[in-house]
């Protein structure tokens, strides 16, 4: 998968990235929410599920090809449930006997996992790093729970281009090839990685006590304030939650 | 007499108690718009007395900041008034865009954003980086973060700077920008460097640490430095 961290983060060209970066966050954990209240074994829960990613997609529009390795992941992670079904007694969905109720675990959790994998990464791609800060310090948070959220997505990254930068070492040092070399440095890395990456924490937690980063407020004071439409939508999608939670609770027809 | 800018008073520092001593009785002080280099090898305590300064470590002995000890509730206070670069700045870049990076320590003291980043514009302006104002920390190169991290701690135009090897990472156009522009500011200096040629660029006055101890303060550090090679 060629998608890079950073590029997820604001990819998408959709009519939602005209709303405010917080109107996006809540938007993105109401649709999640429903896909996994919505009962995912009935007729109605299945299509309110597709229905709800499906429009998520359709209003944040991230790029097809970020679509497509998003399924092929999700997919990957998901479809070995699949492998349990020989292990499931018969009747165990809460319906008697047959291989078909079998099938129906795993078939749930691939359809809830898919759509939870689909609809994060439109909500990561409808919002650019910065206004995920900006969305989440507008949000009713406090300031210490949205500062270290910020905090974890921006060292994600800073980890995840150390680990190509390391990949990239092993490879010209002869962790590619096969043989000893190859697996001594493979034996070695937990070693080196594990050490430098808690030494990085330290200092980055030092910088940010320095910094300041934590301390008093430093929510923005003007602008990017939710207007009509960001209301509006965000009343459209608890409407749809609303149907999922009504769904769940009466159980199918 | 003006107080010092920054000043140590038999400061020892160790990490733990009853381990070896990194700082040993270390006294000094810094006037205000003194620039000191801090020279010295690897391992001789550069580092760690510029983070006693901020209380980053644990320290014995007394540091002061312009009028005021270096304490627990002292801190905040004193962080404030310095600027601080560390000595891998990837470490210290906490957004991921570099504007929302340089801006912070404005809107920290309750600037708004347009009026700190129009500020955190002008000091990426004057260290040559203004085209990678909009640009995420990631794509930058190492030379570049450590201008953006040094772009983070003048923004505030703190009164003392501390400066853990500034000059590492840059070219030599680099240096010379750096090199003027620090020459330029009003702010008290102590800059950790191995960077000779920079230091004497720049400073008036050379400490040199070995093991924990000032082996030297004075306004020629070549005999000591002669000794190195």
């Amino acid at each position: 998968m060629q998608t890079h961290w950073h590029d997820l983060w604001g990819c998408a060209r959709g009519p939602v990235v005209k709303l405010v970066p917080q109107a996006r966050l809540l938007l993105g954990a109401v649709a999640f929410a429903t896909c996994m209240i919505a009962p995912a074994a009935t007729v109605t829960g299945g299509l309110l599920i597709v229905g709800t990613v499906a429009a998520w997609l359709a209003a944040s529009r991230p790029p097809l090809r970020t679509v497509a390795s998003f399924m092929v992941l999700g997919l990957l992670l998901l479809l070995p449930t699949f492998l349990l079904v020989p292990l499931i007694p018969p009747g165990s969905a809460g319906s008697p006997g047959g291989w078909g109720d079998a099938f129906l675990p795993p078939a749930i959790l691939v359809v809830r996992g898919l759509s939870g994998v689909l609809i994060s990464m439109a909500t990561v791609a409808s919002v650019s790093a910065s206004s995920l800060r900006e969305g989440l310090t507008r949000l009713p948070l406090p300031g210490i729970v949205s500062a270290i959220l910020v905090q974890i997505v921006h060292q994600t990254a800073t980890l995840f281009y150390e680990t190509k930068r390391v990949a990239s070492a092993m490879a010209v040092r002869g962790a590619s090839g096969s043989g000893r070399a190859a697996w001594q440095i493979l034996w070695s890395l937990p070693q080196v990685w594990l050490p430098r990456i808690v030494d990085r924490a330290d200092r980055v937690a030092e910088a940010m006590e320095l910094r300041g980063y934590c301390d008093g407020e430093t929510r923005p004071q003007h602008g990017g304030r939710m207007r009509a439409a960001d209301w509006a939508m965000l009343a459209l999608a608890l409407a749809v939650l609303g149907l999922a939670v009504v769904i769940r609770v009466r159980g199918p027809a | 007499m003006t107080e010092p800018a920054l000043a140590f008073r038999d400061v020892s520092v160790r990490y733990e108690p009853g381990a070896a001593a990194i700082l040993s009785g270390v006294s000094f002080s810094v006037a205000a718009r003194e620039r000191v280099a801090l020279l010295g090898l690897n391992g001789s305590g550069k580092t760690t007395l510029l983070k006693s300064a901020v209380g980053l470590v644990p320290h014995e002995g007394e540091i002061l900041v312009a009028d005021t000890v270096v304490a627990r509730r002292t801190l905040p206070k004193i962080r404030e008034r310095i600027g601080f670069l560390f000595n891998v700045p990837e470490d210290q870049l906490l957004f991921p865009r570099v504007i929302d990076d340089v801006a912070f320590a404005l809107v920290r003291q309750g600037q708004s954003s347009g009026e700190a980043s129009a500020k955190a514009a002008d000091v990426l302006n004057s260290l040559g980086i203004s085209d990678l104002a909009e640009s995420p920390v990631h794509h930058l190169s190492h030379g570049q973060k450590q201008r953006v991290a040094l772009a983070g701690a003048l923004v505030a135009q703190p009164g003392l700077l501390l400066l853990d090897e500034p000059s590492a990472s840059l070219d030599p156009p680099g240096k010379q920008i750096l090199a003027r522009l620090l020459a330029g500011l009003d702010a008290a200096m102590l800059i950790a460097t191995h960077d000779i040629a920079f230091a004497a660029r720049l400073c008036t006055r050379f400490i040199v640490l070995e093991q924990g101890r000032v082996a030297f303060d004075g306004v020629d550090a070549s005999d000591v430095l002669r000794g190195w090679e």
